[in-house]
């Protein structure tokens, strides 16, 4: 009787490995094919959209320019659907305001003899026999007595060419032109955007008061490190948020200067250190932490306790969208060497705040 | 006489000083309400007369502003404008500065507010595409002896779009998942998530033309079966603007949550911020579709698909349990059968 050899726990754990591998490149491999590529129907080439007048709610002509998708297709109908998207989403909404209901069909170049099958208040199909479009043809269709949608911004024509004469069915080409709404000028929008901003050693009361706008840090040593502190609060409506830069120099006297950090450093007496950050500290004792119902964040390099820099043009706090009130404390810390040349050190700190766009 | 006459000078000095203090140090607002961003739609030949609010607001301490024309680019891949104050800089290719006229200088006093005229002109010869500058308000603090001045400024960015044949050419970058940094300076664009759900999706643009592009588009989330999860109906919600030049990112949160707040002057602010959507753990596949083009300018088209999985920790230890099961209920099986066959082999032989 012969037996039968023992398994080596090698030999195990590679079958096991080389079986799981193979299960889990399966799965994965189907996951990868399950989804389906994202294709696109053909396309009406060279698509132009030209409208007599973009203010909101206004009547308008818009005229369509284009040739016919490549390869001479046979048309009988095109659907002309008025959308807040372009195809990627499966559905269409119709901005708000547009009216295509009374829309005419006043001009037709190329290819012609099309008339209006059915309109509603954001859709308009045209009709004709069926014939054999030229593809390297341009082709011209302008609707009179559109009224535009009343919001400001972009909106999209999807229009779908049909072999069939009621755009129902053998649908040969879907294609987007890109529409837009501006505001006229000197109408005010409904929220007028505003930013506010201000800057002073203390803020009280939503900007309205104020403390001084100079401080003094006394006279220098290279022992002890003198610090002091300024504030300023940010608040907006406007969607893109805004953004608070550093602007201004290091202190300078003649032309001699305490060098500015220019990356987040901790304060170390007796070096040559101008520098700020928007934090509470402890080394040395200043600051506060950010403040308000606002979503206004601070920016990386001066948002850690005790390390401290200063660059001209680093931006300071932002925030991404509308926001109210946040309040910031800025700390400045100067530390000076043993052989500053004496003199009175000064200099201007100015934050710039701009909406974002 | 003569004492009488240094006792009334005396007394009219003082009387004067104590009227109009010597300097501004500490009298000075520091605080101001501007219109963040002024569009104009003009043609080649027109102008427009506007006004822009500004506002002191502080209640005890009158305002005085210097205005400037100052341009601006992009600072970054977000939308932060890097205003050119250097007064030797070149003028930007797409300044409005010589189409600009404005005040020099103003002065509101505390609490109130004032008009500011603004006049854009376009040159009957001025060529089709996007213009923009910055008017920047600095915030005079007067003179101190102090070591350190602060002062307050601000600015209106301007934009002015002269329509005609333009040369519209955006060029497509990158798109995907989005984990932005804190600021949304800069981020990650990430396949895997684990630690959290992806709550944004970015894309990259650079701008090659002459018309300052705001794309617009619909960005579809499919799980790995096919169906639709999540439809961003806008793309492109807070219609960033790609300036001239610029790689831009523009960024949708997959799942949007606006919060209105009140501001201290009554108007809303709505506040966005990213939610997570909910996703299951699996793979996801993303389709983008922007459509950009002036009005007259042929529309064009950019799309893109990305995919990103997202697989908390738990879900991979699961999918490990499950394989490992799966694996060792398959490899007792074939053990099983094996043994089995070696029985039936040494049957067979005797």
């Amino acid at each position: 009787m012969k037996s039968r050899p023992a398994h080596s726990i090698i030999t195990q754990a590679g079958r096991f490995l080389v079986v799981s591998i193979f299960v889990i490149s399966g799965l994965a491999t189907s996951f990868v094919h399950l989804t389906p590529a994202f294709a696109d129907a053909p396309k009406l080439q060279h698509r132009i959209l030209q409208m007599t007048t973009q203010l909101e709610g206004a009547t308008s002509d818009y005229t369509f320019r284009f040739k016919y998708q490549t390869g001479n297709p046979l048309i009988g109908s095109l659907r002309f659907d008025f959308c807040t998207t372009p195809y990627v989403t499966e559905t269409c909404d119709a901005p708000a305001g547009i009216d295509t209901s009374a829309a005419t069909l006043t001009t037709q170049v190329g290819e012609t003899g099309f008339t209006i099958l059915s309109q509603t208040a954001s859709e308009i199909i045209i009709t004709r026999p069926v014939l054999q479009a030229d593809s390297s043809r341009d082709i011209t269709y302008t609707f009179s007595g559109i009224v535009n949608p009343t919001a400001v911004g972009q909106f999209a024509v999807r229009v779908e060419t049909y072999q069939s004469t009621d755009a129902t069915t053998l649908m040969n080409s879907q294609s987007d032109f890109a529409g837009s709404i501006v505001i006229a000028i000197n109408v005010n929008a409904e929220v007028p955007p505003f930013l506010d901003f201000c800057v002073a050693e203390i803020i009280a009361d939503y900007c309205q008061t104020s403390g001084s706008n100079f401080f003094d840090y006394g006279d220098f040593s290279d022992t002890t490190t003198r610090f002091s502190q300024t504030q300023f609060q940010v608040a907006t409506n406007a969607r893109n948020g805004y953004v608070v830069v550093l602007e201004g120099n290091t202190l300078t006297s003649s032309n001699h200067l305490i060098d500015a950090l220019d990356v987040p450093t901790a304060s170390a007496e007796g070096s040559s250190q101008f520098g700020i950050n928007l934090r509470a500290n402890s080394t040395p004792a200043i600051g506060q932490d950010e403040t308000g119902v606002g979503i206004g964040s601070i920016n990386t390099d001066y948002d850690t306790p005790d390390l401290f820099k200063f660059a001209k043009g680093d931006v300071l706090a932002s925030a991404t969208t509308g926001s109210n009130y946040n309040l910031f404390t800025v700390s400045y810390i100067v530390n000076v060497p043993p052989d500053l040349p004496a003199g009175i050190y000064n200099t201007t700190v100015t934050y710039v705040c701009t909406g974002a766009f | 006489m003569k004492r009488f006459v240094r006792v009334v000078a005396s007394f009219l000095i003082f009387s004067i000083a104590a009227l109009f203090p010597l300097g501004t140090a500490n009298a000075q607002s520091n605080a101001l309400s501007i219109t963040p961003r002024k569009n104009y739609n003009l043609k080649a030949g027109e102008s427009v007369n506007d006004t822009i609010s500004v506002i002191n607001l502080n209640k005890t301490e009158d305002l005085v502003i210097k205005l400037t024309i100052v341009d601006f680019k992009a600072q970054d891949e977000s939308g932060t404008p890097a205003l050119i104050k250097d007064p030797n800089a070149p003028t930007t290719a797409w300044s409005i500065k010589p189409f600009t006229t404005l005040p020099q200088q103003l002065s509101i006093a505390a609490g109130k507010s004032t008009q500011v005229p603004i006049t854009v002109k376009i040159p009957s010869d001025q060529g089709a595409g996007s213009y923009y500058s910055a008017i920047q308000y600095a915030v005079v603090t007067g003179t101190g002896k102090d070591q350190v001045t602060i002062a307050a400024s601000s600015a209106t960015l301007v934009f002015v779009n002269v329509p005609g044949v333009a040369r519209e050419q955006l060029k497509f970058e990158q798109f995907g998942a989005f984990v932005p940094n804190k600021g949304d300076t800069n981020g990650t664009f990430d396949g895997i998530y684990i630690a959290h759900q992806p709550q944004v999706m970015a894309y990259r643009l650079t701008n090659q033309g002459n018309i300052a592009e705001v794309p617009q588009g619909a960005i579809v989330i499919k799980d790995m079966f096919g169906k639709t999860v999540k439809t961003i109906e806008d793309a492109n919600p807070k219609k960033q603007i790609v300036l001239l030049g610029q790689t831009r990112r523009i960024e949708s949160c997959i799942n949007p949550q606006t919060q209105k707040t009140e501001g201290q002057s009554g108007a809303e602010v709505d506040e966005v911020v990213c939610k997570d959507p909910g996703l299951k753990p699996g793979r996801y596949t993303a389709s983008l579709r922007l459509l950009y083009g002036s009005n007259g300018n042929e529309t064009r088209e950019i799309t893109a698909v990305a995919s990103f999985w997202y697989l908390p920790w738990w879900s991979i230890i699961a999918f490990v349990a499950i394989v490992a099961l799966i694996v060792g209920v398959v490899y007792f099986l074939v053990r099983k059968i094996r043994d089995m066959r070696d029985v039936r082999g040494r049957r067979g032989r005797r």
